[in-house]
């Protein structure tokens, strides 16, 4: 009986992420080998996976989404959804070029994008949270609407002009030998796990997809705390719109919408998130994320287009929620 | 008066519809007592306890605690005075560890400015306190890692009470605690309910388990039809006795 205690000292030692990381690991088992299984099988039936430069395009390609994802995860961890996350990348990237091409400055730029996403984010939060609207709903509104807006703006056409090298660097640059996007990717996939899994926000969010009513009888501000993740998310939706928008150097108001949720989604699901909440970890969206990707590069360097990567994508999505389901029954 | 009273209520009447649940009850638990309330199907002992934890307003009545006349509006208000019900479907966080369940809403943040504004957990030190809380207690949960959803019955009432020692609630009201568990889980729970008392917190117990009641208990009230119907000290009475309050027996031979 005595023993026990110990144990709360011993693990210590590999300090926090190491231990989280370890005791998380097992989660992810049947994750580990999807992915190890689909990297043989594409080393061993292409020439072109394994090489140095398709692996970073590889990364570089899955950054956008994979940012998504990390705040739809947060959003999902609660119970929520958010469909409009992909058209608040595409209207903030629009908003972000519309001013270079307006001759203001790289960073006030920057701040314009970040003020409009972060405040559809904030009204999604709101909506659900104050107002009880349904997230699907809701966000789903949302997406109409900033689609609407992006489009008429731009009355379709891409925004290219005006471009600065501090802008485009966020996309296309490198750092240490790093695609910048990868680079952007990891740090707010760090950030988020640090919050997610070391503060109070990050626990309350887990304990209001738990249970809400006693969360409530533990003197938490329930309708405040539903409303951090949506403006959380509405601020990597940002991050995902300008790092997008540098990479193909323009505006494209038709870069992101209902595609890139499919497939932040897949990777939520993948990373074994409960889509009732309470349930999942960021390290899985990470993971998720890449799988999607090797999948979608293996699929082009296998020959195959847009519309059999979105069978496959969709098929993997249902394949990820039901394990899920099952997982969780049992 | 003998002992002072942690809480007093006069006159208490709530109807539901048609049904009088309760009809001017008077009650009291003293400090550092543990008060049994029994009585047969419906005889409004968990209106009663709703009633003390915020749940329902009394339709008439006052309550009193610890000598203060107070209204106890609904389940916060009864929290912030220090009253806690542990409820049959105990409310704790399935997927959290045991260690986030004791500390929700009261976790303790590292030192410095990690803690103060970026809301940083001290995890570690939420274990050890949960640990040696627990001991304290002289439960052995096993590690404060598991998440509360794998806990025994017995264990998930531990949490819970445990919640409410930590919080320094003063008055903790039990519904049928071991009503859902096995024998050992039982036992378990009355020995808990031992060691609660001795850390000086006062608690209301329903049972129908008299054999239960007799071993825990210093006072045993009874409700009849929504009545008071009696009162004994646990060492002056029998089994027979409070049986026959429960069904009226009494009145009849
Ligand atoms: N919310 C309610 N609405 C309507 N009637 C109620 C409600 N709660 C209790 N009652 C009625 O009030 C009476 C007392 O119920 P209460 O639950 O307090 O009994 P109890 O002594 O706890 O019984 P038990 O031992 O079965 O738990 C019963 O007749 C019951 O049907
Ligand atoms: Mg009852």
């Amino acid at each position: 009986m005595k023993r026990r205690g110990s144990e709360v000292g011993r693990k210590n030692k590999t300090g926090f992420l190491g231990r989280s990381l370890s005791s998380e690991a097992f989660k992810f088992v049947p994750l580990t080998v999807l992915l190890v299984v689909t990297i043989i099988f594409l080393s061993i039936y292409t020439e072109r996976f394994l090489t140095i430069g398709n692996l970073l395009n590889v990364l570089r390609q899955i950054s956008y989404s994979t940012i998504l994802a990390l705040g739809l995860g947060m959003i999902v961890l609660t119970g929520g959804m958010d469909l409009s996350l992909g058209n608040i990348a595409a209207l903030v990237g629009i908003v972000c070029a519309s001013s270079l091409a307006a001759g203001v400055n790289t960073y006030l730029a920057l701040l314009y994008g970040i003020a409009v996403g972060v405040l559809c984010g904030s009204v999604n939060g709101v909506m659900v949270s104050y107002m009880g609207i349904p997230p699907f709903l809701q966000t789903l509104a949302m997406g109409f609407v900033t689609q609407g807006v992006t489009f008429l703006w731009t009355r379709g056409y891409p925004v290219y002009e005006g471009f600065t090298p501090q802008f485009l660097f966020l996309g296309v640059g490198y750092l240490l030998d790093i695609p910048t996007p990868v680079v952007i990717l990891l740090v707010c996939f760090l950030l988020a796990y640090v919050f997610i899994s070391r503060t109070s926000y990050g626990r309350y969010i887990y304990a209001l997809g738990n249970d809400e009513d006693a969360l409530r009888l533990c003197g938490i501000n329930i309708k405040r705390m539903k409303v951090l993740p949506y403006v959380i998310a509405g601020f990597l939706a940002c991050v995902t719109g300008i790092v997008m928008t540098a990479r193909m150097q323009s505006g494209q108001p038709s870069a992101a919408g209902l595609t890139m949720i499919l497939t932040a989604l897949t990777a939520v699901a993948l990373g074994g998130f409960d889509l009732t909440g309470g349930e999942g970890s960021l390290i899985g969206v990470l993971m998720g994320g890449i799988f999607v990707g090797i999948l979608n590069n293996g699929l082009v360097i296998l020959g195959f287009g847009t519309f059999h990567q979105l069978i496959i994508i969709g098929l993997t999505l249902m394949g990820a929620l039901s394990w899920n389901v099952v997982r969780v029954k049992r | 008066m003998k002992e002072k009273k942690i809480i007093e209520m006069r006159g208490i009447s709530k109807s539901f519809g048609g049904v009088r649940a309760l009809d001017k009850v008077d009650f009291e638990i003293y400090f550092n007592e543990v008060l049994a309330l029994v009585g047969d199907n419906g005889a409004g002992k968990s209106t009663l306890a709703k009633i003390i934890s915020g749940v329902y307003p009394p339709d008439e009545g006052e309550i009193f605690f610890e000598g203060q006349k107070v209204q106890i509006n609904n389940p916060r208000e009864a929290r912030e005075i220090g009253i806690e019900m542990i409820y049959q479907n105990l409310a704790l966080f399935n997927r959290i560890d045991v260690s986030g369940n004791l500390f929700m809403g009261k976790e303790l943040f590292l030192p410095g400015i990690w803690g103060k504004y970026f809301k940083f957990l001290d995890n570690k030190k939420m274990h050890k306190k949960s640990y040696e809380f627990l001991q304290g207690l002289k439960i052995d949960i096993g590690s404060t890692k598991k998440k509360a959803g794998v806990l025994s019955g017995g264990q998930r009432q531990v949490v819970a009470v445990g919640r409410a020692v930590l919080w320094k609630r003063k008055l903790l009201i039990m519904d049928e605690p071991a009503a859902a568990l096995g024998v050992k889980e039982s036992g378990e729970v009355l020995k808990l309910i031992e060691n609660l008392k001795e850390k000086g917190l006062s608690i209301l117990v329903i049972s129908h388990n008299l054999q239960h009641v007799f071993s825990v208990a210093d006072r045993i009230i009874v409700l009849r039809n929504g009545r008071r119907a009696g009162e004994k000290e646990v060492k002056y009475t029998t089994g027979d006795e409070i049986v026959k309050l429960i069904v009226g027996a009494d009145v009849i031979i």
